[in-house]
């Protein structure tokens, strides 16, 4: 019944040109406001960075590369090693200058955030290592380590997106169920339960956020290799970036969602 | 026949503390149908609203179904509401079909598709709506939206309708209509009925039984006052 209830509420947005308009922008905001959090958020490193570039003293042969590698590979706080040749198309996306690595690069990942410093101290002391390096950081890193004003208004922008969400998202329950005033009236006088009415309706902010998570994600995906935010937010081509932080993303949005269901949920009155 | 509501000695004061409802007696058999003839204000839409414990009486005794309905437990509400059939006096309107909103109604009630079109086609036999069928709610004249709100109350088989007012604002054809499909789904359905109504008249027409509610207490037989309603 409470599926019917969430089946009807959809049909009622595709059957309603004002409710689809709304669910439109509702989205549209949603997804713009987890993009600019998801951007901040990257750029400041607090999603855990435990990725670290290898590079190696000129001269040292491909040889002596593939043992370090194969060294690395025995260690314990290490859960993965690849060995970059020349030539291959990941020196662009890591930002590595050609003629720094012209034997190619390891990249190290390391099993636990906690653990990066000290393998960077430890790889550090490996015969032929010549600098160990966090990947490529983007113009908004630099800006926002640099600047301790950028840094406030980075926090201050990802709370006020995070709160713009939930406020547009919760704003959409009262709507549908002004529009539902006629069902509302139905279904209380035929006996069911408030719960069951209100269930329904928590749904819509947690499933137009979690689909705005999806958009925002699938934006990023899909403009990242475009120069102007490659300039700013390099890390997002990094390989695994882009599936650590559409998880923390999509949880953040079925949070926000849940929050704003909730809250609009509440509000709706059940009432002959 | 068997007693279906059984009220009595009740009483009802609102929250400001104005007594509507001094000494309440009434009675309504299975399948019965019954009018409640009142002047407006006079407390028969509380008196529905009491029997579907949207209000609760300082005194007295409200038995529908075998339930205590003034000790219902509030977990026990939707299962009660779904015994009953319950037209509102003001009825909000969905932007639906008739026959879109009579089906929603009976699967919001966990009603098998098929069996909620049964049903559908079965309430619009009865009320005789079948050419309005699938007109928005809101486009049908006042009577067939009259109709309407009764075939919705009636479609799902309660063992009660509540009808409150189910003749306001009509003309005389109108009321006529609409009194026509209270009887068709009467005799087809075999509910008991308690019709609130200002308008003696219709319930004279009907054959029913009257119960008069005056100065907050119920007579078989019209008060002197009231035989000029």
């Amino acid at each position: 019944m409470k599926s019917f209830l969430i089946r009807e509420l959809g049909r009622t947005v595709l059957t309603d040109w004002r409710l689809l308009l709304w669910m439109v922008v509702v989205v549209s905001i949603t997804a713009l406001a987890l993009m600019v959090f998801m951007g901040v958020w990257v750029a400041s490193g607090d999603w855990g960075e435990n990725r670290l570039i290898v590079l190696f003293e000129p001269g040292v042969s491909n040889e002596q590369i593939r043992s370090v590698y194969h060294q690395l590979g025995q260690w314990e706080a290490i859960s993965e090693v690849l060995y970059i040749p020349q030539g291959d198309p990941r020196f662009v996306q890591d930002g590595i200058e050609p003629e720094r690595a012209p034997a190619g690069y390891l990249r190290v990942t390391v099993r636990q955030v906690s653990e990066t410093a000290e393998a960077q101290a430890a790889l550090r002391d490996l015969p032929g290592v010549a600098d160990v390096q966090s990947y490529q950081k983007g113009a908004l890193r630099a800006l926002l380590a640099s600047d301790s004003g950028a840094r406030s208004l980075a926090t201050i922008l990802q709370l006020l997106s995070a709160l713009v969400t939930g406020a547009v998202l919760s704003m959409s329950v009262p709507i549908f169920a002004a529009a539902w005033r006629g069902e509302l009236q139905i279904l209380y006088l035929s006996g069911i339960a408030t719960g069951s009415i209100r269930w329904s309706f928590f749904t819509i902010p947690v499933l137009c956020s979690v689909l705005a998570g999806v958009i925002a994600v699938g934006v990023m995906v899909f403009l990242r290799d475009w120069e102007q935010l490659h300039y700013w937010l390099p890390e997002l081509s990094q390989p695994g970036v882009m599936g650590e932080v559409s998880v923390w993303v999509l949880g953040l949005a079925l949070l926000i969602g849940a929050g704003a269901g909730l809250l609009g949920a509440w509000t709706v009155r059940i009432k002959s | 026949m068997s007693i279906l509501v059984q009220v009595s000695e009740l009483r009802f004061v609102t929250p400001e503390g104005k007594r509507i409802l001094e000494d309440v007696t009434l009675r309504v058999n299975h399948s019965e149908m019954v009018f409640l003839v009142g002047a407006p204000s006079s407390g028969k839409s509380v008196i529905l609203k009491l029997l579907c414990h949207e209000l609760r009486p300082q005194h007295g005794q409200i038995l529908v179904d075998d339930r205590n309905v003034t000790r219902l437990h509030s977990s026990k509400l939707p299962a009660f509401r779904r015994r009953l059939g319950i037209v509102p006096q003001d009825f909000t309107l969905p932007r639906r079909t008739v026959r879109d909103a009579l089906v929603f109604k009976l699967r919001s009630l966990g009603l098998a598709p098929d069996d909620s079109n049964a049903l559908t086609e079965e309430i619009l036999d009865t009320v005789r709506m079948h050419d309005a069928a699938d007109t928005l709610v809101t486009n049908l004249d006042r009577a067939q939206q009259k109709i309407f709100a009764i075939a919705l109350a009636a479609c799902h088989n309660p063992v009660l309708m509540l009808i409150d007012e189910p003749f306001s604002g009509l003309e005389y054809d109108d009321g006529h209509r609409v009194l026509e499909c209270l009887q068709a789904v009467h005799e087809r359905k075999r509910v008991a009925m308690l019709i609130a109504t200002r308008e003696q008249e219709w319930a004279l027409r009907s054959g029913a039984r009257i119960v008069y509610l005056w100065a907050g207490r119920t007579y078989d037989e019209a008060p002197v006052e009231r035989t000029q309603l």
